[in-house]
């Protein structure tokens, strides 16, 4: 399927890719057949975690079917490092900072949900609208 | 597909390597133009380069893409992946992968990239 991003006014986009997933390494799994050739026992996962076979794994399932990711601009904390504190979603895949005293504000695009067709996720995003 | 011949790659990766000119440093693997330029973004460098297609091993062709010198940490954290985009018009997310090793960065500094491929093996 043809990659595709569609914007809704300037705050809220859907676009697809693959869906990343979260499952216990095994062999069968990092089969190439079966998961991208980049993952591999001892080589990162998608979150940047080294794979080890029996613990959990996330990646991108680019052998399966796209699915829609629907994305709204919103503010996230900057801490006194300069770490991004997301807020809680879960379709936000990577840690917070232990220190979470947020300094200042900034803009990031933003998961906020995931569907599995075009019209499905253009509604959903439809609904977002300020 | 027995035979594909080595034009047609280097046909495809001319056309990747004249657009696909902004590279992000990300903190976790991409799965969209969004992810990788906004949401996961650590820093980026546009107008990266491209040397000219070459024999990949152990089949296929690839381009090399230059080493980067100074591109422009903009967030503090672990970069553990690259992803190489369409910044302009019908922008678009073309390769992501992982960094050979992870780095931790912090923001307002500056980062650098050893030279590395994207390839496309041959047709099977």
């Amino acid at each position: 399927m043809k990659r595709e991003m569609i914007e809704i006014g300037t705050t809220i986009r859907v676009e697809n890719g693959p869906a990343r997933k979260t499952a216990v390494a095994t062999k069968e799994l990092l089969d190439d057949a079966v998961t991208a050739s980049h993952y591999k026992v001892g080589e990162r996962d998608a979150l940047g975690k080294v794979i080890v076979l029996g613990e959990l794994m996330t990646y991108l399932d680019y052998l399966g079917d796209l699915v829609w990711y629907i994305y709204k601009i919103g503010e996230v904390g900057i801490n006194a490092e300069g770490r991004v504190i997301f807020p809680d979603s879960p379709f936000i895949v990577v840690a917070n900072p232990e220190d979470t005293v947020a300094v200042k504000t900034e803009e990031r695009w933003l998961p906020a949900g995931i569907e599995t067709t075009k019209e499905r996720a253009l509604t959903a995003a439809h609904l977002l609208e300020d | 597909m027995p035979f594909m011949n080595d034009l047609l790659y280097d046909l495809l990766l001319a056309g990747f390597s004249g657009i696909a000119t902004r590279l992000d440093i990300c903190s976790a693997e991409p799965a969209t133009y969004t992810e990788a330029t906004s949401t996961y973004t650590l820093g980026n460098k546009t107008g990266i380069t491209y040397q000219a297609p070459a024999d990949r091993t152990p089949n296929g062709r690839k381009i090399a893409v230059d080493a980067i010198s100074a591109g422009s940490v903009t967030g503090t954290g672990l970069a553990s992946h690259w992803a190489i985009t369409k910044p302009t018009a019908t922008t678009a997310l073309y390769a992501a992968k992982t960094l050979s090793a992870s780095q931790n960065v912090t923001s307002g500094n500056s980062f650098t990239l050893a030279s590395f491929d994207v390839g496309v093996p041959d047709a099977t």
